[in-house]
C-alpha cells in the first residue's frame, strides 16, 4: 500500500540528510513527481540519470529537475540499447559514493528507471553496500496508464527489440535442467509472448496482479481476458497472482513459486510496475542461480504512458532482502 | 518429458523438446522425402521461420524417436543424435560482452558452448535406455576414465572420484554430466565478476574446452561403447541464431573442420544466423563445408504438399484428442458463401463459348469464380468484410506454408468455440469463430506484430528499411486486390517478380520481410530467359487484411526497379494510380503459372 501523498513525501521521509538521491528523467512527467517534491536542502548530492538515446524525449524533464537541484547534481547518462555502457557510467559516476566516507543514506527514485537499468543499478549498489549504509526507494504512482485509451486498448509499449539475460543477473542456468520462466505480467501480453517464444521454457508461470491489490483490480478485467489469449497459445501455463505494488510480497511470491518447480532452472522477466521488478530482483540477489531477464521494447507510448498521480512508496532494501 | 494433453485442445503449441518419444512418433508427420539430408551424415544448415517445423524433425531424430520409428534398440540406430537447444538465455549471455574484442573472447565462448553442449550429450545418454548390467558398467568407467578424464584433464580440467555406490553405466554418465554442469558454472560465475568495468582484469584461471581438443575426442569415442551405436554423432544445434557472434565463429570453425563422418553438425536456424566466419578468418561456405536447405522453400512453392502434410498433421491430433471428424468436417466452410461460389462457377462454365478466356469452362470457373464473387460482395453492398476466411483448405492457405500460423490461430479458435458450446464438446469450428480469429490475426500481423519486429535490429538503417518494408507491403496488398476485383484474365496473384535489375535497397527490404516471414522467396526464370530472377510471396496470413482471396496461388506480377522504389516509399500514391489507371498498365504484368 503507498505511504501517503506526495505533499506528504518530507515529513515522511524525515529531516535526516541525504547522501545520495539518485533518479531518473523520461519522458513521462511523473519522472518529476518526486524531485518536484523533496527537499532539496536535505540532499547533499543529486544524481540525475536518462537514457540518451531518447533524449529528444526526455531532455525537457532533465533540464527541469537540474534546475531543482542546482549544482548539486550530476547527469548519468545511460542507454537503453547498450547495458554494458549504462553499467560502466553507473560505476564510474558513483565510484565516489562507493568508496568515501562512513554510513550513508541512499535514496533512489525508481519511478521511471527502465527496468533493465534498475536492476544493473541495484546489483552495483548491493554488490558494494558498504557497512551501515542506507539504501532506499521511493517510487511515484500513475494515476492513469496509456492516458485516453479504454481499458482494453491500453498499451505501455510494444514490440520486444531483443531479450537478453540482464547484466548482473547472468543466473546459473544448468545446461542439464530444464528451464522454468517466471513472468510478472502487466498491460503487454504481445511482448510477454514474443518473451515465451523466444525463450521456450519448459515450464512457464504467469503472474498477474491479485484483484484484492490496490489499483491492479481495475484491470483486473483486462488482466484476465489478456491471461486467456496467453493460455489459448501456450497451452500449459501455471498462474498465480502477485502484489504489484509490494515488493517485499513479490518476493515472498515468487519464492513460493519457484519452490514448486526445485528441479528447474529459473528465470524470472519482470515486466510489471518497478516496485514488483525490484521484489523479483530481491529473489536473485539472495540466489544467485537465477537469472533475470529482460526484454527491450521497441516502441514507447511516449505521448501517453502515464499521467502523474499523488501517491508515492517508500521502502528499503533491507525490507525487501 | 510430458505427455502432451491434446484434449484439453488439439492444437496447442508444445515445444517438441518437451514432447516424450510416443508423443514425438505419434504427431510426427514424415518429410523425409524432401530431407534426406538432414538425415544422412554431413554438415547441414536448416534454414527457415520460427513455426516451419524445424525443431519437430531434430525431436524425431532423437534416439528414442528413432528407436520407435525404425523398431531397433539403441546400438542398432544408424547414427546416434543429441538435441542442443540454444536460448537467447543461455548459453548467449548478456555478461559475456564484457569479453568482446578482448584476447580470450572466442576462446572463453567456444569453452563454454562445448560445456553446454557436453551436458547436453551426457545428460541425454544418461537418460537412454542402457543395460543395467556389469559389462556396460565397467564399458562406462572405461570410457570415463581413459577417454573423458584424460581429456579433460589435458584442457586443465579435473573430474572428481565415481562414487563407489555408482554401479550401472547410467550413473557414469550422470557423473560427467554433473562434472560439465559444475565447470559451466564456474565460468558464469567468473563473467559475474566481470559485470562492472573495474573488475575487468580479474584472470580466469579454470579449464578451458576446445572442439579439436575435448569434444570431437570424447564424441568419437563414443561408438566404443557396446551398447551405442557405431555410426555417426549428429550435433543437432536448434536455433543457432541465439548464439552470440563469438560462438557462432566458434561453431563454424567446427563445421569447417570436416569431421562430418564421425560427428556431423546440424544446425537450424531462424534465417539470423549472425555469421559465417570462423575463427580461421575464412567463412564457411555450402556446399563445401555443409549442405543448405531452406524448408520454407520447399512447402511454401509447393501447395499440395503442404495441405497433404498439414492435413495428416491435423488428422493425427484430432485423433489423440479422440476426435472423430475429419480436418474438412472440423473446420467447415461458410455453406451459404461456397454454394454462390459454385454459382457463379456454374455461370461462366456455361457462358464459356461467349466469354471464354482460358483453355477449359473449368479453368476459368476455377480462376475467376471466387474473385468475382468477392467483388460482387464490394460492388453491392461495399462490405468485403462480410467474405468468410473458413474452411480447412483456406486456413490451410492462409497458413502460407507455416505449419505453427496454422495450429496457434486454430488453438484460439478452439478455446473460443468451447467458451461459446459452453457444456457440449467441440466437434468442430463454426465459420464464423474461423473467419473472426484469422482476421484478427492479420490485423495483428500489420499493427502489433510490424511494430514488434520493426526495430529488432541494431544496425541503423533498419528502422528505415522496416517503414519500406511496410509501405511495400501495402502497395502490393493494394496492387493485389485491384488486381483480384478487375477484369484482368489473371486476377488471383500473391507474387511479384523483378524484370531487369534490383538493388541493394530492394533486396534488403525483401531480405528483412523474408527473415519475418512476411514474404517468403522463390526464384523463376527471368523474362529474357537466360537465367533466374527472385519471385517474392506475400504471406496469405494477410489476406484478410487486404480482402484477397487466399486460394490465390496461380499468378505473378512483374515489376520493375523503379515501381517498387515508388511502392517503398508513396504506396499510396501508387495504389491511387493503379486505381485510376489499371494495375497492368502501371506494372509491367506476366501470366505465368507460379506451379506450371
Amino acid at each position: 500500500m503507498f505511504n501517503g501523498t506526495l505533499n506528504t513525501l518530507n515529513d515522511h521521509i524525515g529531516r535526516e540528510p541525504i547522501d545520495a538521491f539518485i533518479c531518473c528523467a523520461s519522458f513521462e512527467e511523473r519522472s518529476k513527481s518526486i524531485a518536484e517534491c523533496i527537499d532539496p536542502q536535505i540532499i547533499q548530492r543529486t544524481w540525475i540519470a536518462y537514457n540518451r538515446d531518447f533524449w529528444t524525449f526526455t531532455q525537457e524533464n532533465v533540464e527541469a529537475i537540474k534546475s531543482r537541484f542546482s549544482e548539486h547534481h550530476t547527469l548519468l547518462e545511460l542507454d537503453t540499447t547498450d547495458p554494458l555502457l549504462t553499467a560502466d557510467q553507473i560505476a564510474r559516476s558513483l565510484a565516489d559514493l562507493c568508496t568515501s566516507g562512513s554510513s550513508k543514506r541512499i535514496l533512489v527514485d525508481i519511478t521511471s528507471f527502465t527496468r533493465e537499468s534498475l536492476l544493473i543499478l541495484l546489483r552495483f549498489l548491493n554488490d558494494r553496500q558498504l557497512a551501515g549504509e542506507t539504501l532506499e526507494f521511493l517510487y511515484a504512482n500513475a494515476r492513469d496508464y496509456s492516458v485516453g485509451d479504454s481499458s482494453e486498448k491500453k498499451w505501455l509499449s510494444k514490440g520486444n527489440q531483443d531479450i537478453r539475460s540482464v547484466l548482473g543477473y547472468p543466473g546459473i542456468l544448468v545446461p542439464s535442467k530444464q528451464n522454468h520462466l517466471i513472468v510478472l505480467l502487466g498491460f503487454e501480453d504481445e511482448r510477454a509472448l514474443s518473451l515465451i517464444r523466444d525463450c521456450e521454457p519448459s515450464r512457464i508461470s504467469i503472474g498477474i496482479g491479485g484483484e484484492t491489490e490496490w489499483e491492479t483490480k481495475l484491470h483486473h478485467e483486462t488482466n484476465m481476458a489478456r491471461l486467456q489469449r496467453l493460455r489459448s497459445i501456450l497451452g500449459r501455463v501455471e498462474e498465480f497472482t502477485f502484489a504489484p505494488y509490494d515488493a517485499r510480497a513479490t518476493k515472498t511470491t515468487i519464492q513460493r513459486v519457484i519452490s514448486s518447480a526445485t528441479d528447474y532452472n529459473t528465470i524470472i522477466a519482470p515486466m510489471n510496475t518497478k516496485i514488483s521488478t525490484l521484489g523479483a530482483a530481491a529473489v536473485a540477489l539472495d540466489d544467485e542461480s537465477i537469472q533475470i531477464c529482460y526484454a527491450r521494447a521497441n516502441i514507447y507510448n511516449t505521448k501517453g504512458y502515464s499521467s502523474p498521480g499523488n501517491l508515492f512508496f517508500h521502502f528499503s532494501l533491507a525490507e525487501i532482502l | 518429458m510430458a505427455s502432451l494433453h491434446l484434449k484439453n485442445n488439439p492444437f496447442k503449441v508444445f515445444t517438441p523438446e518437451d514432447m516424450d518419444a510416443k508423443d514425438a512418433h505419434a504427431l510426427f508427420v514424415d518429410p523425409f522425402t524432401d530431407f534426406n539430408k538432414i538425415r544422412e551424415p554431413g554438415h547441414t544448415m536448416v534454414n527457415g521461420p520460427r513455426g516451419c517445423g524445424k525443431s519437430m524433425i531434430f525431436r524425431y531424430l532423437l534416439p528414442d524417436c528413432q528407436c520407435l520409428a525404425l523398431n531397433r534398440p539403441v546400438r542398432e540406430l544408424p547414427f546416434l543424435a543429441f538435441l542442443i537447444s540454444i536460448k537467447n538465455t543461455a548459453p548467449n549471455l548478456t555478461d559475456f560482452r564484457r569479453l568482446y574484442d578482448q584476447h580470450a573472447d572466442i576462446i572463453l565462448n567456444e569453452h563454454f558452448l562445448t560445456l553446454f553442449i557436453t551436458t547436453k550429450i551426457f545428460q541425454s545418454i544418461s537418460r537412454l535406455n542402457i543395460p543395467r548390467d556389469q559389462a556396460s558398467f565397467s564399458d562406462a568407467k572405461k570410457y570415463l576414465d581413459t577417454i573423458f578424464t584424460s581429456r579433460l584433464e589435458k584442457c586443465g580440467g579435473h573430474v572428481d572420484k565415481l562414487n563407489e555406490r555408482c554401479s550401472v553405466a547410467r550413473d557414469v554418465f550422470q557423473h560427467i554430466t554433473e562434472t560439465c554442469d559444475k565447470l559451466y558454472g564456474h565460468v558464469v560465475q567468473y563473467v559475474r565478476r566481470l559485470t562492472f568495468e573495474s573488475d575487468k582484469e580479474t584472470p580466469y584461471d579454470s579449464a578451458l574446452c576446445g572442439y579439436t581438443d575435448f569434444l570431437f575426442p570424447i564424441l568419437h569415442s563414443l561408438k566404443d561403447l557396446s551398447f551405442l551405436p557405431t555410426g555417426p554423432v549428429y550435433l543437432l544445434i536448434d536455433d543457432a541464431d541465439y548464439l552470440s557472434r563469438p560462438q557462432t565463429i566458434a561453431l563454424n570453425s567446427w563445421v569447417s573442420t570436416r569431421t562430418q563422418s564421425d560427428v556431423s553438425i546440424k544446425i537450424s536456424t531462424q534465417l539470423r544466423y549472425k555469421t559465417f566466419a570462423t575463427m580461421s578468418g575464412l567463412p564457411i561456405q555450402s556446399p563445401h563445408d555443409y549442405q543448405n536447405i531452406n524448408i520454407a522453400d520447399i512447402y511454401t512453392t509447393q501447395h499440395g504438399r503442404y495441405l497433404n502434410r498439414v492435413e495428416e498433421i491435423v488428422k493425427l491430433r484430432l485423433k489423440k484428442a479422440g476426435i472423430t471428424a475429419t480436418p474438412k468436417e472440423f473446420f467447415p466452410y461458410d455453406q451459404e458463401q461456397e454454394d454462390e461460389v459454385k454459382k457463379i462457377a456454374k455461370k461462366i462454365r456455361s457462358e464459356w463459348n461467349q466469354n471464354k478466356r482460358g483453355y477449359r469452362p473449368g479453368d476459368d470457373a476455377l480462376r475467376y469464380a471466387r474473385p468475382e464473387y468477392i467483388r460482387d460482395l464490394g460492388g453491392l453492398s461495399k462490405s468485403r468484410s462480410t467474405y468468410s476466411y473458413s474452411g480447412f483448405e483456406q486456413l490451410v492457405h492462409i497458413s502460407s506454408g507455416l505449419v505453427r500460423y496454422f495450429l496457434e490461430p486454430a488453438a484460439v479458435m478452439f478455446d473460443e468455440q468451447r467458451s461459446s458450446n459452453s457444456q457440449s464438446p467441440v466437434t468442430k469450428i463454426s465459420p464464423r469463430i474461423q473467419d473472426q480469429v484469422v482476421r484478427d490475426e492479420a490485423e495483428r500481423l500489420m499493427t502489433s506484430e510490424f511494430a514488434s519486429i520493426s526495430k529488432q535490429e541494431d544496425t541503423e538503417h533498419v528502422p528505415l528499411l522496416m517503414d519500406c518494408l511496410f509501405n511495400l507491403i501495402h502497395s502490393l496488398g493494394g496492387t493485389f486486390f485491384l488486381k483480384l476485383v478487375s477484369n484482368d484474365a489473371e486476377r488471383r496473384v500473391f507474387s511479384v517478380a523483378i524484370s531487369g535489375k534490383s538493388d541493394h535497397k530492394i533486396d534488403d527490404v525483401f531480405e528483412l520481410g523474408v527473415r519475418y516471414a512476411y514474404f517468403h522467396s522463390s526464384s523463376i526464370g527471368n523474362k529474357d530467359g537466360t537465367g533466374r530472377t527472385r519471385l517474392y510471396v506475400l504471406t496469405r496470413r494477410l489476406a484478410p487484411y487486404f480482402k484477397l482471396d487466399p486460394t490465390s496461388f496461380a499468378g505473378y506480377l512483374w515489376t520493375t526497379s523503379d515501381i517498387l522504389h515508388e511502392a517503398m516509399a508513396n504506396p499510396d500514391t501508387l495504389v491511387r494510380r493503379m486505381k485510376r489507371d489499371g494495375v497492368s498498365s502501371v506494372l509491367d504484368t506476366g501470366q505465368l503459372t507460379l506451379f506450371d
